[in-house]
């Protein structure tokens, strides 16, 4: 028994040591000069330098909500509602509670011409996870993490101990693991980085092909947000997304009018 | 007598066969071949049909169909019968043939040939004359439905009706034969007819140089022409000429197929019975092509100069604009309407682009809306232009002036669109404080007007907050990696155990196998005896125990609950063998044996 006791404290030890380093990385550039050179071109009303500066920051610092959310406003005072909208919904994703964005979000959308009624909304993280959309993904990875060290350490303690485990009690856990795992997965991969994107140009013909002589099924307007279904590349310089809108109409839009979330 | 019965009946029978045979001999000893033709006069696009009849002979052979250039000649039915009148019989077998010419021309068609028994036996040969195609017309000129003479080409009639009407034709007529590029011009084909008809394939003309818009694809109507019925089938297509100069539409070509009475071998009584009833079976289904000759336009070019503001519409139209609203708050959306209506190609229906000062612009799809009647297309094409102004202002929205072209006046007609004002409200600045604004909508509700957007703090922290970054595949080995170790353990713990039981067991049994074999076999060792004894208790009740003594494996026995006689009986052996050990017992071992043995069975079992 006190092998096993000691392969198990030692392959635990190897995967917290090996891991934690993965874990957690801090960006720890020094930016702050150029971020406060930025805020203080946007408040002058100096907008495209103000833009070049948070973008370059956006290009050194990954997912940073707020950032998103500074550039969102800032192609906002230049008319650039398209591309506003799509750096406030990347906002969205790493800091969805907060009510500023959520504000200039809701006001951008409504000086657009299309105004979908629908939304893109997937049945299973409306209904089984519907407080998903209220927490980041990072949130999520954080809850999770926490909950499998919390768990899964209890019943490596249990194991190692030679306690009687209950069987009921590591039911019940396994399945609350599993439902948040699930939702992760779901929300992690429904809502991932380049499954929606926004139309940046005034007017974009919706073509049935990416073959330009293809007559329109349907116009898009700037801000419009589409989910990303396929993709075909012919290039550095062409490429094609085939995008759907919430009730399901399909089309091919160039890559070129088109703005990843 | 039934024998009697039935050879009278077989006499009879071979006398009237004898009879039969000699009498049908006869009939067929006299055998012809003849051969008929239909029409020997048809144009190019009509065929006309050979009837070969063979009378007198059951059986020939086929009729050796002759070559004849420029003709084709093709078999499409036959038929037989036997004929028994005022006691004659006799046979005819009929063969058809289908005669198509590819050339005009006069034809001599040889004799069919036929064979029986050796014999040839020719018919009649047959002469055809086959003129230039002709275009069906009417028995006397129709008046054009659009006002003009349709053309007079040489009249067509069908078969056995020289002297009368004919009973069907086609036309195909334009409402103008000199139109403006762009006009719209209807092009009509019609059919008429006295009999019924199968129409077959219908053949319009190319008409490349035309939008082409069919606007009545079927109707059937009546009419009455020289005091006779006809009943007609028309198709109506309006034409818009897209290029000037002299164009030809094409001839227009329908089959037809349409039955017609046999009377070559009618009696007087069929013709008394002149039904189409009891001309069931005496018909024959015949096809014809119809043709319409080509018409020539000649398309007028619009006259210069052409104003800038033209539309391309050619036609008669009128045009109306709406504002959705005429006040809004800058930031908003006022759509602005315009839709050009009427008769002509309003498909062409442009605009010039539109831009106004401070007001974005967005145009969006025109919408067209085509109606269609049996006299013209005509619909409308709507024009939407979303306007969102920037800043607040008394905006005006232009005059706006377009023009068509009027083909019956020739010439440019204006259409003028007044100016229209539009009241921009002052939006929020960058310094208002309020980012909302609370109205009341006309219901009473509640409705949150954003004037802009939430500004961004001052706080450069907030760059380093959210930074926290997890590797998705780290993330997942992570959160999956301690149930994957946890469910490795579970097994592993599970084998090991199982494992060390294992040995147990197998020491078990090895030290009871020891023991029981010297107790069997006793070798006058007690020495090696008591440590076999030792060594089995040892494993037995899992304990380290190679120098128990004799108190101590009673209280082993008791401790694993062996019952007190067993644990005592024990102790007693034990402590006898240890005597004859050492020598302070006499007796012989021989009944400790037993008395161990019979021990260790107790406890066994226990």
């Amino acid at each position: 028994m006190k092998i096993i006791n000691k392969i198990a404290f030692f392959c635990l030890l190897i995967f917290f040591v090996i891991l934690a380093p993965f874990f957690v990385h801090a960006d720890e550039n020094d930016s702050i000069g150029d971020y406060k050179k930025a805020v203080e071109n946007y408040y002058n009303k100096k907008f495209e330098e103000a833009l070049n500066v948070f973008l370059k920051l956006a290009e050194n610092k990954s997912d940073n909500g707020y950032l998103y959310y500074d550039l969102g406003n800032t192609y906002y005072k230049l008319g650039k509602l398209g591309a506003a909208i799509q750096y406030y919904e990347k906002a969205l994703r790493s800091i969805p509670r907060d009510s500023d964005l959520k504000t200039n979000l809701k006001m951008v959308r409504s000086k657009l011409l299309d105004k979908p009624e629908e939304s893109f909304s997937d049945y299973l993280i409306s209904t089984l996870f519907f407080w998903s959309s209220s927490v980041s993904l990072y949130e999520f990875q954080m809850f999770l993490v926490i909950l499998s060290l919390l768990f899964w350490g209890y019943a490596f303690f249990k194991l190692l101990r030679k306690t009687p485990f209950f069987k009921v009690n590591f039911i019940f856990f396994v399945v609350i693991f599993v439902y948040f795992l699930g939702g992760y997965y779901l929300k992690s991969h429904l809502y991932e980085a380049g499954s929606f994107g926004v139309i940046l140009s005034p007017e974009v013909d919706v073509k049935a092909n990416y073959i330009d002589k293809d007559k329109p099924l349907f116009q898009l307007h700037e801000g419009t947000k589409v989910r990303i279904i396929d993709a075909q590349d012919f290039g550095e310089k062409e490429k094609w997304f085939r995008v759907e809108m919430p009730l399901g109409q399909k089309g091919w839009v160039s890559s070129q009018v088109i703005g990843i979330i | 007598m039934i024998q009697f019965t039935m050879i009278n009946r077989i006499k009879t029978f071979i006398l009237f066969f004898t009879i039969f045979y000699f009498l049908t001999g006869q009939a067929w000893a006299s055998l012809s071949v003849s051969a008929s033709m239909d029409d020997h006069d048809i144009s190019l696009d009509e065929d006309t049909t050979i009837t070969v009849s063979i009378s007198g002979a059951m059986s020939t052979s086929e009729p050796v169909v002759p070559k004849v250039s420029g003709l084709s000649i093709i078999k499409t039915g036959h038929s037989s019968q036997v004929q028994i009148v005022n006691g004659s019989m006799s046979s005819v077998s009929e063969h058809i043939y289908t005669v198509v010419p590819d050339h005009e021309g006069s034809y001599t068609i040889p004799a069919f040939s036929v064979f029986s028994n050796g014999v040839e036996y020719k018919s009649n040969p047959l002469t055809l004359t086959v003129t230039r195609s002709t275009y069906g017309s009417s028995p006397n000129p129709i008046q054009n439905p659009f006002g003009t003479k349709s053309p007079q080409p040489t009249q067509q009639y069908d078969q056995g009706s020289d002297q009368e009407s004919p009973k069907f034709w086609i036309e195909s007529s334009v409402s103008s034969k000199q139109p403006y590029v762009s006009e719209q011009i209807l092009f009509k084909f019609k059919l008429y007819s006295l009999t019924s008809l199968q129409t077959d394939e219908f053949v319009l003309p190319d008409f490349n140089d035309f939008w082409v818009e069919e606007i009545t694809p079927e109707r059937r109507d009546q009419e009455i022409i020289n005091g006779q019925r006809y009943a007609t089938y028309e198709k109506v297509y309006a034409l818009f000429p897209m290029k000037a100069g002299d164009i030809t539409i094409g001839e227009t070509a329908l089959n037809v197929q349409y039955q017609v009475y046999d009377q070559r071998n009618s009696s007087n009584l069929d013709r008394f019975f002149n039904d189409p009833f009891f001309n069931m079976g005496k018909t024959k289904l015949r096809s014809k092509r119809l043709k319409a000759p080509p018409i020539d336009l000649h398309v007028k070019s619009l006259p210069k100069p052409v104003p800038d503001d033209f539309t391309n519409l050619v036609g008669d139209f009128g045009v109306q604009t709406s504002l959705s609203e005429d006040q809004i708050q800058a930031g908003g959306t006022v759509t602005l309407e315009i839709v050009f209506s009427g008769v002509g190609n309003i498909k062409d229906a442009e605009i010039p682009e539109f831009k106004l000062n401070e007001i974005k612009t967005y145009a969006d799809k025109p919408v067209l809306e085509m109606q269609k009647s049996s006299k013209v297309l005509s619909g409308k094409k709507i024009f939407k232009i979303a306007l969102v102004p920037t800043k607040p202002g008394e905006y005006t929205i232009p005059a706006l002036h377009f023009s068509y072209f009027d083909p019956k006046k020739s010439e440019y007609v204006p259409l003028n669109i007044d100016s229209r004002s539009l009241v921009v409200l002052p939006s929020q600045t960058e310094t208002t404080n309020s980012l909302l604004t609370q109205t009341f909508n006309q219901s009473g509700q509640q409705e949150v007007m954003y004037q802009d957007i939430a500004p961004i703090p001052m706080d450069p922290d907030r760059m380093m907050k959210n930074n926290i970054n997890i590797n998705p595949t780290i993330f997942y080995i992570f959160v999956l990696g301690l149930p994957c170790l946890f469910l490795i353990f579970i097994p592993l713990r599970f084998i090991m155990q199982k494992t060390r039981g294992n040995r147990r067991k197998y020491f078990r049994r090895e030290t009871h196998r020891v023991l029981m074999n010297k107790l069997k076999n006793p070798d006058g060792d007690i020495d090696s005896l008591l440590e076999a004894l030792r060594n089995y208790l040892a494993a037995h009740f899992n304990v380290h125990g190679k120098a128990l003594t004799a108190a101590e494996m009673k209280e082993l026995c008791l401790q694993n609950k062996i019952s007190d006689s067993v644990a005592n009986d024990l102790e007693q052996i034990v402590t006898d063998l240890e005597a004859s050990q050492y020598g302070f017992r006499k007796e012989s071992g021989v009944q400790d044996m037993n008395r161990l043995v019979k021990v260790i069975q107790l406890i066994q079992k226990k």
